[in-house]
Formats: structure tokens, sequence, C-alpha cells
């Protein structure tokens, strides 16, 4: 944690993933909608400033607004692609890059004097290879990096360095920055603050860490010296790593039918057993969600239960009997279902693990183990949901609706761009 | 364009990367549209030329033109 650090955000991300490759989106407003078409999640500065707010659904949006924008179902992944081709282009140009989100990354510049030139290079680059425009903030910390970034995407040349904390500029600039603008501070915190004066992050970077500490917590502290030049944070303090798995979607038309909705479990259980192996994590424990619309009122029906493992696991087999469990346990007649989830919990890593005297792999166990990763090459050759555990039934009302999914060009051969030829 | 003689349903391959130069094959989007067009330059009347000699060329003035990428493979579909 030496620093200094640039901050590389890329702008409207999944607005600038389509238009690369509908050029007719630009200058257009744009929103990109979550899963099964229901909320925004993405906006263009147009849509912004149309007024449409984030995660408002689709279907409360006005026609006469509805008819001058344009809104894209979400293609995952030509997201995944695009940013994985971002942060190449960011390797190609320094050792320390941290992918931090889909849209952001890290780079830890310690040991470099970094000129302006070298970062609009950079950001001239990606702009150039991926087609994707950028902002990129310098400063000694993490968090005066995040920030710097805010002030990046207002800058018209999308790079904006800290000034130091010794130059005069930087209270200055704390000042103007109200608490809850700072990376990690959340409404709730910054209402907090406020009862105690602290307003703006450089109230907060001059308050008394200890007294932080003691009345607040650890990280706090460690903001407030961030916000005063020290680097406290490594990567990975402000979000941990993914100790669970969540598999949820609602489904296109609530059902009360058992069948329809142990199908979907079974997939949604299949794929995050999937991503589960994809990142080397056994599981622990199985949680079901079940739940009717959130908009039927009093009505409401939420279940949810959580179904341990005897022992870490990876295969889908375990995890389909703990989710059937669960079902049972949560299944009511007559209750019309919207949305069911599979999250795998308590994971840990395969090779931190330890087997203790009672958890003695079965034969079973083996055979499945081999059983899973030939399931596993097989749906990475001929495409998700090749070969599943249990069936589903590829045009049920679990499966995504994604009415206005652009081509995925960038990682399937028969959905590339199409140029014309006249 | 040197023959490339690019057919309906062709793969193209574009780099990006490079610096599209007078005579290269280029994606370009006009008015919102990627169309595949040769660069000229150095004509009396620099432009985005079509391999159809039907449709006129494209002059690089007064319109909004980008060059999208610089296409170096043409793949046509053997059977």
């Amino acid at each position: 944690m030496s620093g200094p650090f640039a901050l590389v955000d890329c702008n409207n991300f999944y607005v600038s993933c389509e238009r690369v490759f509908a050029p007719r989106l630009h200058g257009v407003p744009v929103g990109i909608l979550s899963n099964n078409d229901g909320c925004v999640i993405a906006r263009s500065e147009e849509l912004k400033r149309l007024g449409v707010a984030m995660g408002v659904p689709a279907h409360l949006i006005a026609p006469a607004l509805k008819r001058k924008i344009v809104l894209c179902s979400s293609n995952y992944e030509l997201y995944g692609d695009m940013s994985a081709r971002v942060l190449e282009v960011m390797r190609m140009h320094y050792a320390g890059v941290e992918p931090y989100s889909i849209d952001e990354a890290w780079i830890d510049l310690a040991g470099h004097t970094v000129k302006v030139d070298e970062l609009n290079a950079l950001r001239q680059a990606i702009r150039r290879l991926t087609g994707i425009p950028v902002s990129i903030g310098l400063a000694p910390t993490r968090t005066l990096a995040k920030l710097a970034n805010r002030y990046a995407k207002r800058a018209s040349s999308g790079v904006y360095v800290m000034p130091a904390p010794s130059d005069p500029a930087h209270p200055t600039l704390l000042r103007a920055t109200p608490v809850d603008q700072v990376w990690g501070i959340g409404t709730r915190l910054a209402l907090r603050l406020k009862a105690q004066g602290i307003l703006t992050a450089h109230a907060l970077s001059t308050a008394d860490p200890h007294a932080l500490r003691q009345a607040f917590s650890v990280v706090l502290a460690r903001t407030a010296m961030e916000l005063a030049g020290t680097a406290c944070f490594e990567m990975n303090d402000a979000d941990s790593d993914k100790h669970a798995l969540m598999t949820s979607r609602s489904l296109s038309r609530a059902t009360q039918c058992p069948i329809a909705l142990m199908q979907a479990i079974r997939q949604h259980t299949n794929r995050s057993a999937e991503k589960l192996r994809q990142q080397g994590s056994t599981a622990r424990a199985v949680m079901l969600t079940m739940s009717t619309s959130k908009h039927i009122g009093p009505d409401r029906h939420h279940g949810r239960v959580v179904i341990e493992l005897d022992h870490p696991s990876q295969d889908t087999f375990m995890f389909l009997r703990a989710a059937r469990q669960g079902f049972e346990a949560l299944y009511q007649k007559g209750v019309r279902y919207q949305k069911c989830g599979v999250m795998l919990m308590d994971l840990a890593r395969t090779d931190q693990q330890q087997l203790s005297l009672l958890e003695n792999v079965s034969g079973e166990e083996t055979l499945n183990d081999a059983l899973m990763s030939a399931l596993d090459r097989a749906n990475r050759r001929f495409g998700q949901r090749a070969l599943t555990v249990g069936f589903i039934d590829g045009a049920g009302p679990w499966q995504l609706k994604c009415e206005h999914r652009s081509s995925r060009c960038t990682t399937r051969w028969d959905e590339l761009a199409r140029v014309r030829r006249t | 364009m040197t023959g490339a003689r690019i057919q309906p349903g062709d793969i193209l391959v574009v780099d990006r990367a490079l610096t599209a130069r007078h005579g290269h094959i280029v994606v370009a989007v006009v008015d919102g549209e990627m169309t595949v067009k040769t660069l000229r330059l150095t004509d009396a009347l620099p432009g985005l030329y079509s391999e159809n000699r039907d449709y006129a060329p494209i002059p690089l003035i007064n319109r909004d033109i980008q060059i999208w990428g610089v296409v170096t493979f043409v793949i046509h579909e053997a059977a």
C-alpha cells in the first residue's frame, strides 16, 4: 500500500459497450435494463438529463418518454469481455493493475514518477483499442484517487491529478467535498457524522483518528488518514472476498406449479455450482429463497431456508439435494411465486481445506468430482446448460427475458457485428 | 482496394490499433452506421469509396464520419 494510485473508471460502462458496436446510439439517451428487463441499471448522460432515475422499473417510464429513449437488455457476456479488454490495455502500460469491479481498476504506481501525459496516453489507448471512454484520477491514496476520479469525470481531459496534501489547494478541495461523497461513506454513516459536525471531507481528514476509531470504526479512522494523504487501504479492505455466491432471478410470470419452481431452482443451483467450481471454492451450506411479487401487498410471502451440508462440497448433486430439501420446507400450496434464488454459502478455497477425521471422502464423491469437471468442460465447449444435473425446460417462465439484447459480438462467432458493404 | 472482393457474409478482421492510410479498407461509421469502404486520401475527392461502383463515394468533408478500424484480413466461406 505505497501509492500513488490511479483509479481508471469506464464512463457509463454498459452503455459505452453497447455504443462501440452500435454507433447510432451515440448522443442518444440509452438505458440498460436488469435481468428479465426489469429496472434501469445503467444510464447514459443523456438519459440522466431526462430525469430517468437509477433503478426505476421499465414499465413505470411514461410511454411518451419511452419513445424518445433506447432501452437495451443487459448483455453481461459483452460487458465482461469488454472489461477484460480494457484491463489488457492497462496491463500493456503498467504492471500494478488491480481490477476492482467490472468497470473500475486500480493501478498501484509505487516507484513511478507519473506524468499526466502518460495517463492521457493510457486513456487514449483504451479509447482507441476498445472504444471505451475512461476517466482517470491520480492521488497518493486510494480514497483520494476515488475522489480525483469524480473530478476527472467533469474535466474535459478525463484525467485529474489530486493536488499534493502539502499544497494549499488540497484542503480547499476537501472543504468543497461533502462527506457523503467520500469512498465508503454511505448515507447512514454520513448522517451520523453530520450529527458530530463532520460535514465535509476536510472535516473528516482533520478529525482525530483515535476518536473516530472509538466512536465509529477502524475503517473510518483509516478513511480519514487516507484523506489526509497517508495510504492505509489494501485493495480488498473495502470489500472482502466473495463469501457467498447467489443466483436468483424473477420468473417472467408468477407460478404456483411446484414442477416449474423446482426446475428454476435446479437451473440456479447448476449455475451457482458452476461459478463455485470456476473460482475454485467449496460451499458448506445452501440457502434457498422463494418469494412472491412485492406488488401484491399483504399477501406477500418471502421464504428463506438454509440447509447445511455435512462437509464442504463442490458437487451439484449435493447442492440439489439440499435445495430440494429446502424447497419442500418452503413451498406452500396456492402461493404464486415470482422469484427464487439459490445461494451457496460459507465458501472456502479448495486449496485451503482440511479434511477432518469425520469428513473423509467417500467413493461416491471422488466419482462426482470427475463428473463435475466433465460437466463444466462440456458446458464451456458447447454452451451454458448443454449438460445439466436434472431436467430444465429451455422455454419455461424462469428463463431469462432479454428481448432487446445486443449481439455478443466479441465472444460468439455467430453474433459478430455486421457492417454494410455498400 | 486491390481486389479485396468482399462478398456478402464474409468475415472481416479489423484492427483498431492501426492508423488508417490512403488505400486501406476501413470500417467507418457514417451517420451512425457501420460500413466497409476504401479510404482514398490522395484522389481529387478524398473520401470513402465503395467497391461497388454503383455507389457514389462519400466525401470526407461535411459529414459525420469516424474510422472504426482498419480491415486487415477478409475471410471467405469455402464451402
